[in-house]
């Protein structure tokens, strides 16, 4: 679905304002300052409908194990699927918990790269889903959404410790004994 | 007459995490995943042939018979356990064909303990089967923190010969559940 945005419908409205200015008060001037307006807001839209196309995106959240509390790259790369692609793009993907990011990819050679960091992120397993890519024109008048079938599991594993030996081989060599965490006053 | 008896090889270690949601204050659960995680790392470590059973959700489980083998699906499972369990943990215990139940050791690691549980974990200890607790004090994760918990439960334990290691906010797990520092302790 192809809209103007909030910009847009805007420089519609004043596009009539002063096109009912003009012809309120006969100032033929302004008459191609309306026109020239309400065209911008249509080829805007037109350029939108032109650059909206299939893309296909693809995500790397990189070959290292991820460790809870570490920050994450995740990695985009959307390959237009016609001729001119946009020069840029906007990926609102939702990952879970970690909520929603929005991120705008910019054309380098025929493909739209871009990295984002989430920071900090806590164990567990979380699934890229509702990918959407956002096409706009270059003065944000027009936008057009479409869906991206991307979506990818991000696993974050729990830090855990080396542990050479175990409080429970000492407790049974030793019997009974205080547990491991001060309780031995209570 | 030769009698050929058969039997399902019963695992050596169990370890048995608690997912009871009700328990899980602030990022409490985390230490539990990390100090279940870390011990069944030690086990696999020792080639040690060990299961890992998690009381959410429902239960999960997975077995681990080397470090080179299944213990990255033990992790997987670890990295995406959430305390979504509602049931007791001896009722997991006292399921028939629960993994960690028949396996010889036992190590339950859990937030919250009650007099049920104690009782079925002096049950295995005096049956002679090497029983051992993990409690991750909950109380101790809340914003304005908690005074380590006096729990006589824990003790009950302690003195009929459990091992117990108690985590709180901020310990050193590798001290912990190495029992480094009550080594340190009765070293000097």
């Amino acid at each position: 679905m192809i809209g103007l945005t909030e910009r847009g419908r805007l420089l519609l409205v004043l596009a009539g304002a002063i096109y009912l200015v003009a012809w309120g008060f006969g100032s033929r001037t302004l008459y191609p300052v309306a026109t020239g307006l309400a065209l911008a807001a249509l080829g805007a839209r037109l350029w939108v409908a032109i650059a909206r196309q299939p893309v296909v995106l693809k995500r790397s959240l990189g070959s290292a194990e991820h460790l809870e509390g570490g920050d994450v790259t995740v990695g985009l790369e959307a390959t237009p699927q016609r001729y001119p692609g946009p020069r840029s793009l906007e990926v609102v993907e939702l990952a879970g918990r970690l909520g929603e990011h929005r991120a705008r990819l910019s054309r380098n050679g025929s493909r739209l790269l871009t990295r984002y960091i989430l920071p900090a992120v806590p164990r567990g397993r979380y699934r890229f889903e509702a990918v959407r890519a956002a096409f706009e024109d270059p003065f944000a008048l027009a936008r057009a959404e479409t869906e991206l079938g991307a979506e990818s599991t991000l696993l974050v594993y729990p830090r855990l410790v080396d542990l050479a030996r175990l409080f429970s081989d000492a407790d049974r060599r030793a019997g009974p004994a205080a547990p491991h965490g001060g309780l031995r006053s209570a | 007459m030769v009698k050929e008896l058969e039997d399902t090889p019963h695992d050596e270690v169990g370890v048995l995490l608690d997912a009871d949601g009700r328990s899980v204050v602030g990022e409490s659960f985390d230490l539990q995943v990390r100090a279940a995680g870390s011990i069944l790392r030690a086990q696999a470590m020792r080639n040690r042939r060990a299961v890992l059973t998690i009381s959410s959700s429902p239960p999960e489980s997975c077995q681990v018979a080397s470090y080179d083998g299944e213990w990255r699906l033990a992790l997987e499972l670890l990295a995406a356990a959430e305390p979504t369990g509602t049931e007791p943990l001896t009722r997991l215990l006292d399921r028939e064909g629960s993994p960690a139940a028949h396996a010889h050791e036992l190590v339950a690691v859990t937030a919250s303990l009650g007099v049920e549980l104690t009782d079925a974990l002096l049950e295995r200890a005096l049956a002679r089967r090497p029983t051992s607790l993990v409690f991750v004090e909950a109380a101790s994760f809340r914003p304005e923190g908690a005074p380590p918990a006096r729990e006589p439960l824990l003790l009950r334990l302690q003195m009929a010969g459990v091992p117990v290691a108690v985590l709180r906010r901020g310990d050193d797990l590798a001290a912990k559940l190495g029992g480094l520092e009550e080594a340190l302790t009765v070293h000097g």
